[in-house]
């Protein structure tokens, strides 16, 4: 989610003028927004008044015969609804009031006697964009800043101002659905061919071109033309109830498969969109601001908008600790050392963001696999930057080495050495492993202060976390480094403490082990992941233990089993997973069958029972889901607060974040934290308790959870 | 007051591949910047320290008409990093040098990254005269029939698309016929070229054999699937027997001709590129030249008499401004464009007359050029020759084999379309 498309901005309660015209010789007036408290327009009630006030008394004025509205902002238009103003709606009726209010006002501003046009540079989000739909007219700039969306669905919300529906009227019913539906940012090029703004010009004449435009819609004012496509689209849809049903009937069932349930915002705007089809404009801002009204108290959107503060925070969050203090150095170069999915992914999420890379692997057609892979994801000027090679040539002058080869600790020991003849004393050395302790990777070095963990999650670059893990001896300005380049690569950081498997990799273990479990008791494999995905998570752990490899989380499982004993152990069937050659994904074998059925389908390996020496129970559909979701995600949570308790994590926050965006915990549930602050510490040890009298000692409940249970305690304030 | 040298600090080129083989994908652009990139990270040279790019190709393409801005652009070298192209056929990455050369003499730039690039895989084809007429005229057109109406005239045949020319425009003949015209002229029999390009490639593939190249050419994965590596020439052949080359039929003039694909270069595609700096400026960023320009020349004779004899032309202008004797190049490349060329260079080196009829010189011939020291690791017949991309290959290779030998001097020189001759006197470091 961009920094952009909402913003948090804590607004202070003293009056302030956020909407100044002016009035220019040829009667256009211009209508500026500029909130002097925030960096970036935010729709706020100040806002909305002042604005409504300012188009009265313009159109009064009988000097004014057009009206143009910008923002007085240097890079960004009006980037949506504030998000503090937001979250503190208490009542459902609250918001739909508002919602109401606005949409009525912004009708007015679409129907009003004089024409409005929007001059649109920078990011136009949610509120922001709603706004200028309802201009007669918008002009953009195309400058790469200037985005058109309605992102608020990335919230648990959905545009209140008519927006949405606003599309549909021009673009089509599939335009909105899929611009509603995914929150993603259109550029003014699209934005223009979909006839969602009317001209797109060089950001130096924006202005003047949205003040011609304006003076010649107050000449010469004719209604928008939809083009055939969209005509074609509405007698389809809209005027054939047939159609109109089936299409929608379709649409529910792919949003409801998609999302379970959890996500109603999405349910909620195609309700909107089914509306407008059915019964037009009025109907559908009706039912938008009833729906509106209920997400914002939703306990959904509640998490997810704490989510988003979250992250917002970890932005500002240097990494280190409150004692510490510690400059970055300034990193252009990196080395990234091995060019399999991780280490071409890191390339690629540098060289998109400006830095040089050198990539090394042990042959060319290794290299030559990394080279295709950063390819296929990033643009020409961008891999313009990435060269690569089979030595340690041309790494000399490199700020940070990422080291990606295979999970092994003396490869890893070989390649520190290796590279560490070649960087500058003052380079910082990262290891992207998933599991092995970095201090024991910085055994090798000669410079162990310098060494850290960047632990990346694949694909690179689309998973939005970086976990970077600190030993007792990292260097603060190591640290510092790393996190800046983490940041630059679009990442959101958390930084943790040593120690095996880290946070994300250790919490992951026994959930993974839990499933195991349950399928060592002849639970079937589609019963558990079918839970887990009901349950939120976007794979099973079964099926995610096939994509990360059954031989790789055994390994891993060994090294946290080492660390952390009994409640790690595998159960004893599963060896002879390995025993019959079972990696997963990667040698086709594993849990479900590979490359034999259908694409998209997914059918269980059934030859696995027989492996482990287990008759799956027949009654599939009746086996309890709450068991199997209960067992493994308080596997996972009783860890994660182990980790917070052995300072393993800086704070409940970044487990939060961790595990929401590092493994998939369900957003909607706002991270392992939160779900113990929802549910209640009590409730939680209640439940884990159960559980250990049941199942045994690895679900004795973290003395942490005791703690807070014991004194009424919460997580977050 | 010492003089400033050019030093040439680093090289590099791509493996040279047979038209439509390796790199059919790819540009002369694309190949220039792989190798410039590839140049710049070896080096370990911080590419703020460029002040210059000269870069060429041979056939130039209308996509990148300024191949060498291009490639500072696609390279990361910072923006302000200026560039400029040049063209001189087959010595188009000599006269990059050189030019980068004399800016940094002059006192205007102290780094510089020169060389070249072509692609024989993808030649700029155009339209026919006709049509391209009507195409501009219909895009001045206003109406609709007014742009039907500038395409009336045209034939079917002016709508076949147009190769480019290899045939020089003041004489009307290929290049291949300017050799087998030479040769028959000098009586220069077929056996004596197929030996030449016998032993081109016999000691080509003896060269790569042992390594010789390893430091010269580096490894491509050609895109777009990267998955087909190229790491060494794919022209040159290993298994060369002098029998195979009386096989061939004569190429440019099947009833009396000698001159056949055998024994001349082929198409081919690849890049090729130099890192240059003033001898001061490689001292202060720590580096240890390979060797020095020591002098060049450039000369040009009538097409019509001996198209391919720049080499005998430009060789003597270049030693003389080197101070030195042809007897005092430790090595002496010249590019092979045909085996006939080389025989006929080589003997109008050594021949008096040559001397005093072509060059007016009277101190007798410029002199011998022993096997043991001519195209010492083969020549473009058997590494290939991707027009622009040849020059800077033969001055690295060079240099490197001087050094290899403690020698002192090498030479570098080249044929090239118009009746133009290219020389490169280099020394090694001392």
């Amino acid at each position: 989610m961009s920094a952009l498309s909402m913003q948090p901005t804590p607004i202070s309660a003293r009056p302030t003028g956020v909407v100044r015209t002016e009035t220019r010789p040829d009667g256009v007036a211009v209508l500026t927004l500029d909130d002097p408290r925030t960096v970036f327009n935010t729709i706020t009630p100040e806002l909305g008044t002042q604005l409504a006030a300012a188009l009265d008394a313009l159109e009064a004025d009988s000097k004014v015969s057009a009206i143009v509205i910008r923002s007085g902002k240097k890079d960004s238009f009006v980037v949506g609804a504030n998000i503090d103003y937001v979250r503190a709606i208490r009542f459902a009726k609250d918001a739909e009031d508002v919602s109401r209010e606005v949409g009525k006002r912004f009708a007015r501003m679409a129907n009003g006697p004089k024409p409005i046009v929007a001059c649109v540079h920078g990011p136009a989000l949610g509120g922001g964009f709603e706004l200028s739909l309802a201009c007669t007219a918008a002009v953009a700039s195309d400058d790469p800043k200037t985005v058109l969306g309605l992102p608020e669905v990335k919230l648990g919300l959905m545009p209140a101002a008519n927006g949405l529906i606003r599309v549909a009227e021009r673009a089509g019913l599939r335009t909105a659905l899929d611009v509603g539906l995914t929150g993603k940012h259109l550029r003014p090029k699209k934005a223009l061919a979909l006839g969602l703004v009317d001209e797109v010009v060089a950001p130096s004449i924006v202005l003047d071109a949205a003040v011609a435009l304006a003076a010649k819609l107050a000449k010469d004012r004719r209604p928008r033309k939809r083009s055939p496509a969209v005509m074609l689209e509405a007698l389809v849809l809209e005027k054939n109830p047939v159609g109109r049903r089936l299409f929608f009937r379709r649409v529910r069932a792919e949003a409801q498969g998609k999302t379970r349930g959890h996500y109603p915002a999405v349910l909620r705007m195609i309700d909107v969109l089914e509306a407008y089809a059915a019964s037009g404009f009025a109907r559908a801002a009706e039912v938008e601001a009833t729906q509106f009204g209920q997400l914002v108290v939703s306990e959904t959107a509640h998490r997810l908008i704490d989510l988003f503060f979250a992250q917002t925070a970890l932005k500002k969050d240097t990494g280190l600790d409150a004692s510490e203090k510690a400059q970055p150095f300034t990193v252009e170069r990196v080395a990234v050392l091995g060019a399999g999915l991780m280490g071409a992914g890191i390339a690629a999420s540098s060289v998109k963001n400006g830095l040089v890379v050198r990539m090394k692997d042990r042959d060319d057609a290794s290299v030559g696999r990394g080279l295709k892979y950063v390819r296929d994801i990033v643009d020409d000027r961008a891999f313009a930057r990435l060269s690569a090679s089979t030595d340690y040539s041309g790494m000399r002058h490199a700020d940070l080495v990422v080291e990606a080869v295979f999970e092994d600790l003396d490869l890893k020991h070989s390649v520190l050495r290796e590279i560490e003849k070649v960087v500058k004393p003052t380079c910082v050395i990262a290891s992207n492993t998933s599991s092995i302790p970095i201090a024991q990777i910085a055994a090798a070095s000669s410079r162990p202060d310098m060494v850290l963990g960047m632990h990346y999650f694949s694909p690179v670059h689309r998973m939005p976390l970086l976990e970077l893990v600190r030993t007792k001896i990292t260097d603060p300005r190591a640290i510092a480094t790393a996190v800046a380049v983490g940041m630059r690569q679009g990442k959101t950081v958390i930084v943790v403490r040593d120690g095996a498997g880290f946070y994300t990799t250790r919490i992951l273990a026994p959930y993974l082990n839990e499933a195991a479990h349950l399928l060592a008791e002849g639970t079937p494999v589609e019963a558990i992941d079918e839970a887990m995905v009901d349950w939120g998570f976007p794979v099973g752990p079964l099926h995610l233990l096939d994509e990360v490899g059954i031989d790789v989380a055994a390994h891993v499982g060994g090294v946290t089993q080492a660390a952390f004993g009994e409640r790690m152990r595998p159960p004893a069937a599963f060896v002879a997973l390995e025993n019959d050659h079972r990696k997963g994904r990667k040698n086709g074998r594993g849990f479900y069958l590979y490359g034999r059925g259908k694409k998209n389908e997914k059918r269980v390996d059934d030859t696995v029972y027989r492996v482990l020496g287990v008759t799956p129970r027949a009654e599939r559909k009746t086996y309890a889901a709450e068991e199997i979701q209960l067992r493994c995600a308080l596997a996972m949570i009783n860890e994660a607060m182990r980790c917070q308790d052995e300072q393993i994590l800086r704070s409940p926050r970044d487990g939060d974040i961790g595990a929401v965006f590092g493994i998939g915990f369900p957003a909607f549930r706002g991270g392992p934290f939160r779900y113990v602050d929802v549910i209640g510490p009590a409730e939680v040890l209640r439940r884990m308790r159960s559980l250990e009298q049941r199942l045994g000692p690895r679900f004795e409940p973290a003395p942490l959870l005791v703690e807070m249970a014991r004194r009424g305690r919460r997580f977050y304030a | 007051m010492k003089s400033e040298r050019v030093a040439i600090v680093g090289g590099l080129r791509t493996p040279f591949a047979k038209q439509g083989t390796a790199y059919k994908h790819l540009s002369a652009l694309d190949l220039g910047r792989i190798v410039v990139k590839e140049l710049l990270a070896r080096t370990e040279l911080d590419p703020r320290e460029i002040g210059l790019v000269v870069y060429g190709q041979a056939v130039p393409n209308p996509t990148a008409p300024n191949i060498a801005r291009e490639i500072v652009l696609g390279t990361g070298m910072p923006k302000s990093v200026e560039a400029y192209s040049v063209v001189r056929a087959c010595a188009t990455s000599f006269q990059a040098t050189t030019s980068a050369a004399e800016a940094m003499l002059a006192g205007q730039h102290d780094v510089a990254v020169v060389g070249g690039a072509d692609s024989a895989s993808d030649v700029p084809i155009t339209v026919s005269k006709k049509l391209a007429s009507a195409l501009v005229e219909a895009q001045k057109a206003r109406s609709l029939a007014d742009k039907l109406r500038a395409f009336s005239h045209l034939s079917p045949r002016d709508l076949v698309p147009v190769p480019p020319a290899l045939r020089e425009p003041s004489t009307g003949l290929t290049m291949g016929e300017h050799a087998e015209r030479m040769a028959k002229d000098a009586g220069v029999s077929r056996e004596e070229q197929d030996r030449v390009a016998h032993r081109s490639h016999t000691r080509a593939a003896a060269a790569w054999q042992r390594g010789i190249f390893a430091d010269e050419v580096m490894h491509v994965m050609p895109p777009p699937s990267f998955d087909r590596p190229i790491a060494e020439d794919n022209v040159v052949r290993h298994d060369s027997k002098l029998d195979s080359y009386a096989k061939l039929s004569p190429a440019f003039d099947r009833a009396h001709g000698s001159v056949t694909a055998g024994n001349s270069s082929a198409l081919t595609d690849g890049a090729s590129a130099l890192l240059l700096m003033t001898e001061s400026k490689a001292k202060a960023l720590g580096y240890t030249p390979l060797g020095f320009l020591r002098s060049w020349a450039y000369a040009a004779l009538d097409p019509d008499d001996g198209l391919l004899m720049g080499p005998a032309y430009s060789t003597p202008i270049a030693l003389d401004r080197a101070g030195l004797r042809l007897s005092d190049m430790d090595v002496v490349d010249m590019h092979e464009a045909f085996a006939a060329q080389v025989i006929c260079n080589k003997k109008a080196l050594s021949s008096r007359r040559f001397a005093e009829e072509k060059l007016n010189r009277t101190t007798g011939p410029i002199g011998e050029i022993e096997d043991e020291r001519f195209n010492v690791h083969g020549g473009s017949i058997a590494l290939g020759h991707p027009f622009a991309a040849t020059g800077a290959r033969m001055i690295h290779t060079v240099l490197r084999e001087v050094k290899r030998r403690g020698g002192k001097y090498g030479l570098a020189t080249a044929c090239a379309a118009g009746g133009l001759g290219a020389a490169i006197v280099v020394e090694v470091a001392s």
